[in-house]
């Protein structure tokens, strides 16, 4: 799940990793009250910075994706059916925000960036 | 710290000190044999200088020993660029008194060697009775000049950063100045000799090394 | 004590030349501090004037709150060192140097020491003298890791290891620091892995400190720009123009920094197009800044 953490991607670490467990929640891959790795144990294994990762299941936290307690770790929170397909429209939203920074940086204008878009959901429908 | 230090600088110096250890054991042993069955002394005068010669080869071995420990234990840091023992929490001057102690009791060896040797020598053979040994002193003398060879080796090969070849330099000045003095200031020079005289005697600082060393004698 | 290290005015000669010069420097408690700089900008001459190994020419070195180098040997109670090359007794072995090492420090642990030590894969008989450059490398970290250290001070510790020791080592290093809450200093030209790791940079240039501040600002601060139709001069950008270079075909490439994402708009007016914002990995920030520094010290000079 958590392979190929880019530290060279625009995209902080920390926002990587909280991407994948996002999309893991939403796959149904991680059901409530799994457990993820230890900070300790995740920053040894990605060998990051052990704040990345703090900063990462906090923002989960914040979003209610997970819950810290305190000495036994971080678990994946009671998500509804509701909260689930919640999660999965904040994700689906979160790449295209991605998309239209790149967009931007490219200097591709939205109108562009629209005709794109239903090009390839057509050939990607066919 | 101490005996971390102790085995440490036991375990980098055992190779030397088995060799001088054995060397003091059997010297005294060889050359009383030698003397006394080969060449066959056994005249008071001559067991004296027989004395006389196991004395001198042992000090010589003790004062090889001092000096070999001092160089090795200053060699193997050298050898790793000082940065280990520079990182490690103690000042400079406990580090050193510790490098210092330790060899002084792993010196204790070739001393014990000695004694065990001259003992052992010397009751085979019949001394006449105007004469005794001693062995003890031997081995006593032999031990401080170990140390005291091991101290001018460690001070050279430590003597690191200006204030220290200061000292050094101080010292060979104020040697030479004396030395000039006595030679051309008559009236000084009877002072400048008895204080001479007094550091290489009993029991001044030298005499270790500078007075008598024998085994056997009256 | 907010910061681990602080380092102001320092100066040191080598020699007839000035290795450092007017070296300021502020590790924050409980960051890992990726020290950067090309070969010979003296990173491996500071570490040593941390430590108390070097007398400072001038300046002043306050380490987990005591003056180096006379109260040296008390920080370094404190401290877990990992020097560039092996600097342990080779005739000893492996558990032998831990039970000397262990000695000096009142803090070791000698249970996370045996612990490490089977984890490393190294064996108590086997000679120091004789360990490939990975294991020596591990048992280095393991003494530096097994004294519980406060700050670790760490100079080049993963270079010419292979990716596998390298992993183990970095691993068990950040183990440490997720449950200790260490200060972690990295001098390291390995920028990729400084990257992962670190939360702060210092950039060193030349026997000087050329930029210091948190990763990612340092990372996010640069950017590369590639314009089209640019003016020969320009007057009042919102953003600074450390380099302008020629690009492909017509267009030009700006090194900007405190770069926004609204600063697009800039671009709306005038003649200039900008044709794409490029992020700026740590190597190429690292390259940009010391190009700027140097640039900036040939003009002043």
């Amino acid at each position: 799940m958590f392979d190929h953490i880019d530290p060279r991607s625009p995209t902080p670490i920390y926002a990587q990793i909280a991407a994948r467990v996002r999309i893991a929640v939403a796959a149904g891959d991680l059901a409530t009250g799994d457990a993820l790795p230890s900070v300790r144990a995740l920053a040894g294994t990605l060998r990051v910075n052990p704040a990345t990762v703090v900063q990462a299941y906090r923002d989960l936290e914040h979003d209610g994706v997970v819950e810290m307690r305190q000495g036994s770790g971080t678990f994946i929170a009671t998500l509804s059916p509701e909260a689930r397909d919640h999660t999965r429209e904040q994700e689906a939203r979160r790449l295209v925000r991605d998309l239209l920074e790149r967009a931007a940086r490219l200097a591709i204008c939205p109108a562009e960036l629209r005709r794109a878009l239903d090009t390839e959901l057509g050939a990607f429908r066919s | 710290m101490f005996a971390q230090t102790l085995y440490v600088q036991w375990k980098w110096n055992r190779d030397f000190l088995a060799f001088y250890t054995v060397a003091a054991f059997v010297a005294p042993l060889l050359i009383l044999w030698i003397a006394l069955t080969y060449l066959g002394f056994n005249s008071a005068r001559e067991l004296v200088m027989v004395g006389g010669i196991v004395g001198v080869t042992t000090g010589a071995i003790a004062v090889v020993a001092g000096l070999t420990v001092a160089w090795q234990g200053y060699g193997v840091d050298d050898h790793v660029g000082h940065i280990y023992a520079l990182s490690l929490p103690v000042t400079r001057s406990r580090a050193l008194v510790l490098r210092a102690a330790t060899a002084g009791i792993i010196l204790a060896l070739p001393a014990l060697g000695l004694w065990l040797g001259a003992i052992l020598a010397t009751t085979q053979i019949d001394l006449p009775p105007m004469l005794r040994s001693y062995a003890g002193s031997l081995a006593a003398r032999a031990l401080l000049a170990a140390w005291l060879a091991h101290t001018g080796m460690f001070a050279l090969r430590y003597a690191a950063g200006r204030r220290a070849k200061l000292v050094l330099a101080t010292l060979v000045i104020t040697v030479g100045v004396l030395g000039f003095a006595t030679e051309a200031v008559p009236s000084a020079r009877e002072a400048i000799v008895s204080l001479g005289n007094f550091l290489v005697s009993n029991p001044g600082p030298f005499g270790v090394v500078f007075g008598r060393w024998t085994l056997i004698d009256v | 004590m907010t910061h681990a290290i602080s380092i102001d005015g320092l100066a040191y000669r080598a020699g007839r030349h000035f290795a450092i010069r007017d070296l300021h420097m502020r590790v924050p408690n409980g960051s890992v501090y990726g020290f950067l700089g090309p070969n010979g900008s003296g990173k491996t001459t500071t570490i040593r004037l941390m430590l108390g190994m070097l007398p400072p020419a001038d300046g002043t070195i306050t380490v987990l709150g005591h003056d180096v180098p006379r109260g040296a040997h008390h920080a370094l109670a404190r401290i877990g060192y990992v020097p560039e090359r092996l600097h342990l007794y080779p005739m000893l072995t492996v558990e032998e140097t831990m039970r000397y090492h262990a000695s000096f420090y009142e803090r070791w642990d000698a249970a996370e020491g045996e612990r490490l030590r089977r984890a490393f894969d190294l064996r108590a008989e086997q000679r120091v003298g004789r360990l490939s450059k990975g294991e020596a490398g591990k048992l280095m970290m393991l003494l530096a890791l097994s004294v519980r250290p406060e700050l670790l001070v760490l100079d080049e510790p993963t270079d010419g290891l292979d990716p596998v020791v390298r992993r183990d080592v970095l691993a068990a290093l950040l183990e440490y620091v997720s449950s200790h809450g260490a200060t972690v200093l990295i001098s390291s030209h390995l920028v990729h892995e400084q990257e992962r790791v670190c939360d702060w940079i210092g950039v060193m240039d030349g026997g000087r400190l050329v930029a210091e501040m948190p990763m990612n600002a340092f990372r996010s601060g640069i950017k590369r720009l590639r314009i089209a139709g640019a003016p020969p001069h320009t007057t009042s950008t919102p953003f600074g123009i450390l380099a302008r270079r020629a690009g492909a075909g017509r267009e030009e490439e700006w090194v900007v920094r405190d770069w926004r994402d609204d600063m697009t708009s800039w671009f709306a007016s005038g003649d200039a197009a900008l044709r794409e914002v490029v992020d700026l990995d740590l190597e190429e920030t690292f390259v940009e800044t010391l190009r700027a520094a140097r640039n900036a010290g040939g003009r002043a000079a």
